[in-house]
């Protein structure tokens, strides 16, 4: 079995047009990978032990304390009702690893069987899904998420429903792509002259050597969900108070941004980390995958 | 070319029938959205019959279908207003905003782009690396919030919100909207850079390329008359399934500037329960969309004698 080990991930990367072996570049670590994927872990580590190092309740209204700057007590300032911003964010930054996370696991959930079906069975199963995957992706994103929470309503469940739902058919072409790639190769041809059936070949041999481009989208994604999410939370569309959002935070800070501009910046800067972390590891991750590509 | 402009027909069927057929789905009766607390089992009826809501489904479909095709999307709930008089009001907005949007991510991405691979590994490279990774981190409504911090309440150089039509007055109107652009345009001429940056670089590293700088053509020539024209295929792809994301995203930055547009009108109607407007407003977004993807796709048969000859 030691040809599927290699895991070509390049669809031209066959032995005729490949380089030769020994200048194949090795899988190493790369900046992108170490700082994006550091970062995640950071932002994962404020999320989960924020609450138990923070005493502030996020929810606790405290009106003598509205607005405040950033100063010992308040590492990070008070907001307009003057709740601390930190345990907020690291609420915030839990809702956004859920919604991320959740979403992610909805688009992969539904988009890797329905691509590996399309690749796998047929010209006629693949054209059906297919064109009704290009309806779905005539809609922009947000505008789909948007009509999905019309149906379900808001919160964050639907809003993990919506955007899953918007990028499913994203995931599934991808999923597709890189299984019509892995199908072209010779361990294929191998595999199904030993006899292996269609459904042997697309879950024990196309599916696992296919995942490289699926693992960088889903990295990508999560870091685009949140923002997405983010943004419709901001539109009142997605999660509603007072559950700590970093969307919702947005929202009610603005009208305090004159006075009081830590209101704003500390929830968009705190959204551009994480979107940042995701956004690098999926760099990162792709040249890992690529090292031929990467430059 | 035709071939592509036909697939665009039963793409545009599609559409219609996702938005009009999920938007069923809601839970609820139109009827008693529209009388809210007035209603009485008789009005109920009434309202039923005159919104045609008795007949099969197929049948509102297709009568939704003809009134689109004659100009009519039907009335609003709230204000009966005429939507296609709505849409007529709010449609220029968003497709100065994106066209605005669209114009700072092309020339600002693709100029880094092509900087950054011209000059690989240099110091504008990783400028313009640098600027594409945050690009897309950017959320584009703190990046707008962030705008109207700076440029508007504290430099006073622009509006913090508003809109001033074009055929009103072009200086005012161009300053209400090149905040919103910009906050818009970030995300998508970060990505217009790396792709361009790609592109170059993938290009640079044909063999005409270098047969080119072997017989002497300067520098110039090389990287305008054939990088350039090369590489702008998949850029111009991009350009297109941007177009989406653009739109899309009008919905949140229209809100952080107040802006009279398709995108607010959708969140509003989302937030009010006004199905008919949700249903238009969505309607007319993903065809914008289509009608872009479409251009891009037609733009790159042109760029590119390959692809002409394969549609032909």
């Amino acid at each position: 079995m030691s040809l599927v080990a290699t895991g070509q991930l390049r669809p031209d990367a066959g032995p005729a047009s490949g380089p030769p072996p020994a200048r194949r570049t090795r899988r190493r670590l790369n900046p992108s990978l170490v700082v994006g994927g550091g970062l995640g872990l950071l932002l994962l580590l404020v999320a989960l032990i924020g609450p138990l190092v923070c005493s502030y309740d996020p929810n606790a209204v405290d009106a003598s304390a509205a607005l405040h700057g950033p100063s010992g007590s308040h590492l990070l300032g008070t907001d307009e009702l003057g709740r601390d911003m930190f345990i907020r964010l690291a609420d915030g930054y839990r809702a956004a690893f859920e919604i991320g996370a959740g979403t992610v696991a909805f688009g992969l959930l539904i988009g890797v069987p329905l691509g590996l079906l399309a690749a796998s069975a047929g010209s006629i199963t693949d054209n059906i899904i297919m064109r009704v995957l290009d309806v779905l992706l005539a809609f922009p994103a947000l505008i789909l998420a948007v009509l999905v929470v019309t149906i379900i309503g808001a919160g964050e469940g639907a809003l993990i429903l919506a955007i899953g739902i918007a990028y499913t058919p994203v995931i599934a072409r991808v999923m597709r792509g890189s299984a019509m790639a892995t199908r072209r190769e010779t361990f294929i041809d191998a595999a199904r002259s030993r006899g292996a059936g269609t459904l042997r070949i697309a879950l024990r041999h196309t599916l696992p050597n296919s995942v490289g481009p699926l693992i960088v989208q889903a990295s990508i994604f999560v870091g685009v969900a949140v923002l997405l999410g983010a943004g419709m939370s901001f539109v009142g569309l997605g999660v509603r108070p007072p559950t700590p959002d970093l969307g919702l935070m947005l929202a009610s800070g603005r009208d305090y941004m004159t006075t009081s501009p830590w209101v704003v910046i500390v929830p968009a800067a705190a959204i551009m980390l994480f979107a940042l972390a995701f956004t690098l590891l999926g760099d990162g991750l792709q040249t890992w995958f690529d090292p031929q590509r990467a430059r | 070319m035709l071939r592509r402009l036909l697939l665009a027909v039963p793409m545009l069927i599609g559409v219609s029938i996702v938005v009009f057929f999920l938007l069923r789905l809601v839970p609820g009766d139109p009827a008693d959205a529209v009388l809210g607390t007035n209603a009485t089992p008789a009005l109920e009826a009434k309202v039923r019959h005159d919104l045609g809501l008795n007949e099969p489904i197929w049948v509102q479909y297709g009568k939704w279908v003809a009134g689109i095709l004659h100009g009519n999307l039907g009335h609003d709930y709230i204000s009966s207003q005429a939507i296609t008089d709505m849409l007529r009001q709010r449609l220029p907005v968003t497709i100065e905003l994106a066209v605005l949007a669209l114009l700072i991510a092309v020339i600002g991405g693709v100029t880094l782009g092509v900087l950054a691979a011209v000059r690989q590994g240099g110091i504008i490279d990783s400028f313009a690396r640098g600027m594409s990774v945050l690009g897309t981190s950017i959320p584009d409504f703190g990046f707008g919030l962030v705008l109207i911090l700076g440029f508007a309440l504290t430099l006073q150089i622009f509006p913090t919100s508003g809109y001033v039509p074009l055929t009103q007055d072009f200086g005012q109107n161009l300053r209400s909207l090149i905040l919103p652009a910009l906050a818009l345009s970030a995300g998508f001429g970060a990505v217009l850079i790396r792709i361009t940056r790609g592109a170059m670089l993938d290009v640079l590293d044909e063999d005409f390329i270098r047969f080119g700088r072997a017989v002497g053509m300067s520098e110039w020539r090389v990287i305008t008359r054939h990088t350039l024209r090369n590489a702008s295929i998949p850029v111009v792809t991009v350009i297109g399934l941007q177009v989406g994301g653009v739109l899309g995203a009008t919905v949140v930055v229209e809100q952080v500037f107040a802006l009279p547009g398709i995108g607010a009108l959708a969140v509003d109607s989302v937030l009010n329960r006004d199905y008919p407007v949700v249903q238009a407003t969505i309607l007319v977004l993903a065809v914008m969309y289509v009608i872009a993807s479409l251009a891009a796709d037609v733009l790159s048969t042109v760029l590119n004698p390959k692809l002409r000859k394969a549609v032909a």
